[in-house]
C-alpha cells in the first residue's frame, strides 16, 4: 500500500465505470505522467479494461476525452500528476 | 403579433409573456425548420417540446417501426402504435399536440448519399440517433453545411449533451476524432437506459434548439454537459475546437460525407482494424 501523498483519483464514466465497478478509483500514481497513469491503470485492471483505453497495438484510443482536474490536457506525455489530482476519462455514448 | 389568431395568442401566451420570447420570438419559432434524427428516447422529448412550442416545420428521420421495448422511454409512441413506422406515429402525436406544426417524415436510413439533401432543408439539426455511424455522418454534414447541431448520447443512467455551431466551437470529431472500436460502447439495447434519463437529456436538447432559434442565452457551444443520473449531478466540461480536426479544422481532410465503413477503411494501413469485443 502507498501513503496518501501518492494518491490521485480516476473518475470513470459510462462503460468504463461498468467494467471497473466504481466511479472513483484512488491510485498511487502521483509523479507519473497522465499517459503513464493510463498504461499503469490498464496493466493493473487487466484485460477487461485495456480495450477501453488502448487499441490492440497499444495506442491510446482516439475516442477518449481525458481531463486533468476538469481541464483538457494538452501535454499527456509530460504533465506530471500531483497528489490529489483527478483524471476524468470519458467515452462517447451512442445511445439515443 | 397581428398575424396570430386568437387561439394562437392563447396557446403561446406563456411564451409570449416571456421578455426573451415575445410575439416576435414566437413568430420565429413558427417560421423555423428543425430536423430530428431518430424518433427514439431522445427524439421523443425533443419532438414533443418542439411541437408544443410551435416550431413550424419539424422533420423526423427514422426507418424503424414501434416496438414494445421502445415504450418504456419513447414517449412519442403509444401501445396502439406497435408495428407502425415511428415517423408516422411521431407525426400523429406531434400534430395532435399542436396543429400549427407540420411534421415531415423521412422514413429511410441516413447515409452518405442522402444526408446533405435532407439536412439542407432545415435550419437546425438534433442528433438523437442510436449508433455511431449516423452520429459522425450527421456531424460531418452539419459542419459542411454550417448548420447548428444539438448532440446528445445516453446510456444506463448517464447522458452527454453539447451544441455544435460550426465556426463558433468544436464539432463532434473535435471531441472524439474517431469512433470507438465496434462493440466497445454498448447500445441501450445491450446495457439499458433509465427512461427518465432520456427525458432529461432530450429536454435539454429541446431547450438548446429553442434558444438557438430565439437567439437568447448561452448555448452549450464548446461545453460538454455530462449528466450522472445516479449521483444526480451535472458536470460541464470545456472542450476547445481542434484546429487539426479532420472535418472542421483549418485543413479538413473530410470534405464530403462518408459512411462509417469507409471511414474505418481510411484509417487502414496505418492502424490495425478495430476488433469486435464480446
Ligand atoms: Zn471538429
Amino acid at each position: 500500500m502507498s501513503t496518501n501523498g501518492d494518491l490521485v483519483e480516476l473518475r470513470l464514466f459510462g462503460p468504463l465505470r461498468e467494467v471497473v465497478g466504481k466511479k472513483l478509483v484512488s491510485v498511487p500514481y502521483a509523479g507519473l505522467t497522465v499517459a503513464e497513469a493510463l498504461v499503469r491503470f490498464a496493466d493493473e485492471q487487466g484485460e477487461s479494461v485495456r480495450p477501453m483505453l488502448f487499441d490492440s497495438r497499444g495506442n491510446r484510443l482516439r475516442s477518449l476525452i481525458l481531463l486533468l482536474n476538469n481541464q483538457t490536457v494538452d501535454q499527456l506525455e509530460t504533465s506530471r500528476l500531483r497528489s490529489g489530482d483527478v483524471i476524468t476519462v470519458l467515452l462517447p455514448l451512442a445511445g439515443g | 403579433m397581428s398575424d396570430f389568431s386568437e387561439a394562437q395568442i392563447e396557446r403561446y401566451s406563456r411564451h409570449i409573456i416571456l421578455r426573451e420570447v415575445g410575439g416576435k420570438g414566437q413568430s420565429k419559432l413558427l417560421d423555423s425548420r428543425v430536423l430530428i434524427i431518430g424518433a427514439g428516447g431522445l427524439g421523443s422529448p425533443v419532438g414533443l417540446y418542439l411541437a408544443a412550442a410551435g416550431v413550424g416545420t419539424i422533420g423526423i428521420v427514422d426507418s424503424d417501426a414501434v416496438d414494445l421495448s421502445n415504450l418504456q422511454r419513447q414517449i412519442l409512441h403509444a401501445t396502439t402504435d406497435l408495428g407502425r413506422p415511428k415517423c408516422l406515429s411521431a407525426r400523429e402525436t406531434m400534430e395532435d399536440i399542436n396543429p400549427d406544426v407540420c411534421v415531415v417524415p423521412h422514413q429511410f436510413h441516413l447515409d452518405s448519399s442522402n444526408v446533405l439533401d435532407v439536412v439542407a432543408d432545415y435550419d437546425i439539426v438534433v442528433d438523437g440517433a442510436d449508433n455511431f455511424p449516423t452520429r459522425y455522418l450527421v456531424n460531418d454534414a452539419c459542419v459542411m453545411q454550417g448548420k447548428p447541431l444539438s448532440h446528445a448520447g445516453i446510456l444506463r443512467f448517464e447522458g452527454h449533451v453539447t451544441t455544435i455551431v460550426p465556426g463558433r466551437g468544436p464539432c463532434y470529431r473535435c471531441l472524439y476524432p474517431e469512433p470507438p472500436p465496434p462493440g466497445l460502447v454498448p447500445s441501450c439495447q445491450e446495457a439499458g437506459i433509465l427512461g427518465a434519463v432520456a427525458g432529461i437529456v432530450g429536454s435539454i436538447q429541446a431547450a438548446e434548439v429553442l434558444k438557438l432559434i430565439l437567439r437568447i442565452g448561452d448555448a452549450l457551444v464548446g461545453r460538454l454537459l455530462v449528466f450522472d443520473g445516479l449521483e444526480m449531478a451535472f458536470r460541464s466540461i470545456e472542450i476547445p475546437r481542434d484546429s487539426g480536426c479532420s472535418v472542421c479544422g483549418d485543413r479538413p481532410t473530410i470534405t464530403a460525407p462518408i459512411d462509417y465503413e469507409e471511414f474505418c477503411r481510411l484509417r487502414g494501413g496505418t492502424e490495425s482494424k478495430p476488433e469486435v469485443q464480446s
